[in-house]
């Protein structure tokens, strides 16, 4: 024993501490979460720096408050660099040492990441611990070149029929939900999430979202409600609260993209929602004004578009050879008073590939989810569609469009003759056959069953107002009373003709008993 | 437009015989000639960063005895002081500093990195 205490001793003794060279730098100026440092003559774009407040301490005074505090290396001048600092600002001062972390901003990626809430810097805040992920990726890259890209011809149910049938997405499409307060733009993503849950476990998408500049009452209010529906077994929530600085803001998207990006390239399918990015653009256009970067429009900063061009870029459905991997992305725009023609929403509207459109008279008219049939467009995701939903789909955008070119006839309906009356009917049949109650989505059998019920006039036999009610009865007949039609849509991902006339006698009885029950 | 002024002083002040006295006159009488007196005090400050940036080599060390030894791995470090300084706070070793460039062989360092490795 006392051998060993006297080796230990002379470990001790013999300790000499290994250091290393470094390049520092010193904090010329601080403020608004920014610092000015002098030095640093070889840092890189994007580079982290570590602000050390140990460096002119007592070994005791250092270890009372040990946290390292990062910044972020954005602007590179003359004689020195501009940096946001990602931490608690307060505790940077003049004459503070920097150094050079010697990597880019990353973050650490993994597996272990799924169920947590963690920050753009990784970090757990769901108080269940550190989430060990190994991996480290940096949150800028360039994204995926066309010839490792492959066209998208997967479908990405939301769940939602308004969507599923008219406004299609595929696995690698970058769809903007897009809307003003309060008119149901989180529910639509959430109920997305919500969706995968009646996917197969092997193609489910993991998902993420992004919550940026949101109330934390609201994130948490979400993820209680992922927790409770089992969603967060395939779900990571991100999380950069409208109290964080402005710099967690910026990086929380591009946090999101990296995660999603890994799962991307291990061959498997990822959903990332940020929402949303018109918070986002204001968190960039704060930083950018403090690191003294000229405004342009709307103060906006000139890379406005780039920022978010290089953000929805890497979303992509990767060729076979690079594993077939799809990254889909969902952002989401807040518009003032339903104008799409601000700068921000003219932008992500002409990056992404369509746009679902929400509008507050719909909203307010009881029409929920408030989709604008119009105005929303999907360019990529009719050929992901499948060929039940194409099927049953095929006509009711035509119907709608036809109704909402008559709705405002609809006052003189005495005055119509039966042809229009007619058409108007039917609108608003569909109309009610496509409202949906929020986090209640529907697996794609099921929508297609309904549409096809509606669209073929099953539902004609009741009142436009009775519809919805109906529709609901229906569900719940096909699937308690009716073997194997939703089994076979789903397994065959088409009608065929055998389950076609399966269903369509399944309808009639369904239409007989209701008329008898009347 | 005062970082070029400091920048033009600090040229001036390398050069051999440089009279001080007169380069801080004849900058006051141009200033003066060329309406941009306010402009002294800020010249003054960046001539105070550039000054600051010129960090004369310097070494520190946690006891008076490892000085020697500090000295010449400074400078086999690329870092040549006179002498150095000492810094109880280091526990032991010693860190050396020139320019951006520093140079840490201290137990200080040592057990706070890691402290931090251990508490990440």
């Amino acid at each position: 024993m006392e051998s060993i205490i006297k080796r230990i001793e002379s470990e001790i003794a013999g300790f000499a501490p290994s250091g290393s060279t470094e390049e520092t730098g010193i904090v010329r100026t601080t403020g608004d979460g920014i610092a000015e440092i002098d030095g640093l003559q070889n840092a890189l774009m994007s580079e982290m720096v570590l602000f050390d407040p140990t460096f002119d301490r007592t070994l005791e005074a250092a270890l009372k408050d040990a946290d390292p505090i990062y910044g972020l290396v954005l602007n590179l001048e003359e004689d020195g660099v501009r940096a946001v600092i990602l931490g608690d600002a307060s505790k940077v001062y003049e004459g503070m040492l920097v150094r050079r972390v010697g990597r880019l901003l990353s973050v650490p990626v993994g597996e272990s990441l799924i169920g947590r809430v963690i920050n753009p810097l990784g970090e757990a805040v769901d108080g269940k611990g550190a989430t060990h992920a190994k991996d480290i990726r940096p949150i800028e890259r360039e994204a995926y070149g066309v010839m490792d890209r492959a066209g998208v011809n997967q479908p990405l149910h939301t769940g939602i029929k308004a969507i599923d049938a008219m406004i299609p997405i595929g696995r690698g499409q970058r769809e903007l939900i897009i809307g003003d307060r309060g008119v149901g733009k989180t529910a639509i993503a959430i109920d997305t999430i919500l969706n995968q849950k009646s996917e197969d476990p092997k193609t489910r998408p993991i998902c993420i979202y992004v919550a940026i500049g949101q109330k934390e009452s609201k994130t948490a209010k979400i993820v209680a409600q992922l927790a409770d529906a089992g969603a967060m077994e395939y779900t990571i929530v991100i999380t950069a609260p409208a109290s964080s600085p402005a710099a967690f803001q910026f990086l929380a998207p591009f946090a999101g993209a990296t995660v999603g990006e890994f799962f991307m390239e291990q061959g498997k399918d990822a959903l990332v929602i940020y929402d949303d990015l018109s918070k986002h653009a204001v968190a960039y256009r704060q930083m950018s004004l403090l690191l003294r970067r000229p405004p342009g429009r709307e103060a906006y900063p000139g890379d406005v578009f780039y920022l978010h061009s290089r953000l929805l870029e890497r979303s992509a459905r990767l060729s076979k050879e690079k594993g077939g991997g799809s990254l889909t992305a969902l952002p989401i725009i807040e518009t003032q008073e339903g104008d799409i023609s601000a700068y921000i929403p003219t932008n992500v509207i002409s990056i992404t590939d369509g746009q679902i459109f929400l509008l507050a008279d719909l909203f307010n008219k009881g029409q929920r989810p408030a989709i604008d049939v119009g105005n929303s467009v999907s360019r990529v995701g009719s050929s992901a569609q499948t060929k039940a939903m194409k099927k049953v789909s095929g006509k009711i955008k035509l119907e709608l469009a036809q109704f909402r070119e008559l709705e405002a006839f609809m006052q003189f309906a005495s005055d119509l003759d039966a042809e229009t009356k007619q058409r108007i009917d039917t609108g608003r049949r569909m109309t009610e056959v496509l409202k949906q109650n929020v986090g209640e989505p529907l697996p794609f059998e099921m929508q297609a069953a309904v549409i096809f019920a509606a669209t073929n006039g099953y539902l004609n036999t009741f009142a436009p107002e009775e519809t919805h009610g109906a529709e609901i009865r229906l569900r719940d007949y096909l699937e308690r009373e009716v073997d194997g039609v939703l089994s076979s849509i789903r397994e065959e991902k088409q009608i065929s003709e055998e389950t076609e006339a399966t269903l369509r006698a399944a309808l009639e009885k369904f239409v007989e008993r209701t008329s008898e029950s009347k | 437009m005062e970082k070029a002024y400091a920048q033009a002083i600090q040229k001036l002040l390398s050069e051999p015989n440089a009279d001080e006295a007169k380069i801080v006159t004849n900058l006051v009488s141009h200033l003066e000639a060329t309406g941009k007196l306010k402009m002294l005090p800020r010249i003054n400050r960046e001539l105070k960063t550039l000054l600051a940036r010129e960090l004369k080599p310097s070494v520190e060390v946690a006891h008076r005895d490892e000085a020697e030894d500090a000295l010449k791995a400074a400078a086999k470090a690329g870092i040549h002081a006179e002498h150095a300084k000492i810094n109880p706070s280091l526990i032991h070793g010693w860190r050396a500093r020139q320019g951006s460039t520093l140079v840490d062989h201290s137990g200080k360092r040592a057990l706070i990195d890691l402290y931090r490795r251990i508490t990440a």
